[in-house]
């Protein structure tokens, strides 16, 4: 009988642990829940007449790995398209388009549950453009109206963006900026 | 006459005469008809004749004296010219074997000029085509499988009119902010920073270096950067 008080001693302190670290663990989960599902409502859009990638595009060499069949037209701002492409790969792509430049961007849709896909380019006059795609649930982007899934951000040049999905919120961090100096 | 055995891709022998083709181009020009040459002219090119006995150009003499680490010794200078003209016999056999091996294949003088003539005519085209493919399509990886630092970029520093710039991550589900840019000595433009794999196409206005970089605060491993230009 004394033999065994040693193990139920051993066993007792591993059930507290274990507790312990679940409730820690549980905790945590609840302050990082996703600000949004990663699910693009307007990949499920009847396709229309617009939903075809220009042929500028189409020459990117990531082109061979989209899904041609599941692009949407997401919005159209100062003469860019801004294009929703899943890849074959199971990637997501925001491509945007204008007359004289094509940019895309492909990731893990994993990344919208707490942030967006994001296309970030600096201006000349210290403004910055950022296009980014984000999921269902976010409602507004700081500076930018959601349209379709996408945000189209123009203004002073700043290293965060502020996105929310009704009362939460997140920070969309963009990163260091600025090119190092060759 | 010097007769050369040829063995064709089907195991015939096809024999050739080498001919001396400058001889024949000058008779040519002058109307003469081909004939026999004199017995004088079958020697074999490559039978070296001494210096003294008229077959020594003072040219070839002169050139092969400067190299020569003897220029006192006349055996030296002969050897020398001997040598030059050991080259230059090889080089005229090349080119009569190869006209003669199309003229023995074909049959005929005419067919001969016009299947040459076709044959440069190839080369060229296969020529300027490796010269366009590398002009005008051109497209590098100037990063493979490399570890760049924290806010650190990477170029092969050539310079290019570059319509074309890439970054592929190693894992680019992970989100790691990612970035390409440009540069002259004027400073940086195309930026186009983002959160995966990014690919940007834009006009070439600039003869300018590819970049590529790590905007992250740690550490990161890339796949690749291409170039396009």
């Amino acid at each position: 009988m004394r033999k065994l008080v040693p193990y139920a001693l051993f066993l007792g302190l591993l059930l507290i642990g274990g507790l312990t670290a679940g409730s820690i663990l549980s905790r945590g989960a609840t302050a990082t829940s996703p600000l949004s599902s990663a699910t693009v409502g307007v990949l499920a859009h009847p396709a229309q007449a617009t939903d075809v990638l220009p042929s500028s595009v189409l020459e990117l060499p990531s082109a061979r790995q989209y899904d041609l069949q599941g692009v949407r037209l997401s919005q159209e701002v100062d003469g860019r398209k801004l294009f929703v492409v899943p890849s074959k790969d199971g990637l997501l792509c925001l491509v945007v388009s204008s007359a004289t430049e094509s940019m895309s961007n492909c990731g893990a849709p994993k990344l919208l549950e707490n942030s967006a896909l994001y296309l970030e380019q600096p201006s000349d006059n210290g403004t910055m453009h950022v296009w980014g795609v984000v999921g269902d649930e976010v409602t507004t982007v700081e500076g930018a109206r959601v349209i379709d899934n996408t945000f189209a951000y123009q203004g002073e040049a700043t290293p965060q963006l502020h996105i929310s999905s009704g009362s939460e919120s997140r920070v969309l961090d963009l990163g260091s900026l600025d090119p190092p100096t060759p | 006459m010097h007769v050369i055995g040829l063995r064709t891709g089907f195991g015939t022998i096809h024999q050739i005469e080498a001919v001396d083709v400058q001889a024949v181009v000058k008779r040519r020009k002058r109307g003469e008809r081909c004939r026999p040459r004199p017995s004088h002219c079958s020697r074999p090119p490559w039978v070296l004749q001494p210096a003294s006995s008229g077959y020594e150009r003072r040219g070839l003499a002169s050139r092969s004296q400067a190299p020569t680490t003897y220029p006192d010794s006349p055996d030296a200078t002969r050897q020398g010219v001997a040598g030059l003209d050991a080259v230059h016999n090889c080089l005229k056999m090349g080119g009569a074997v190869v006209s003669q091996a199309l003229a023995s294949v074909l049959g005929s003088d005419t067919r001969s000029n016009v299947s040459r003539r076709l044959l440069f005519a190839s080369l060229a085209v296969i020529a300027s085509l490796i010269w366009v493919a590398t002009a005008f399509a051109s497209s590098r990886d100037y990063l493979w499988n490399t570890q760049l630092a924290a806010s650190w970029g990477h170029s092969d520093l050539v310079s290019h009119n570059h319509y074309f710039n890439s970054i592929y991550p190693s894992d680019p589900t992970a989100g790691w902010p990612t970035g390409v840019f440009e540069a002259v000595s004027g400073g940086s433009h195309f930026v186009l920073n983002g959160n995966g794999k990014i690919e940007y196409s834009h006009p070439s206005t600039y003869y300018d270096q590819p970049w590529c970089w790590n905007r992250d605060s740690v550490a990161h491993t890339f796949s690749r950067c291409t170039a396009q230009w």
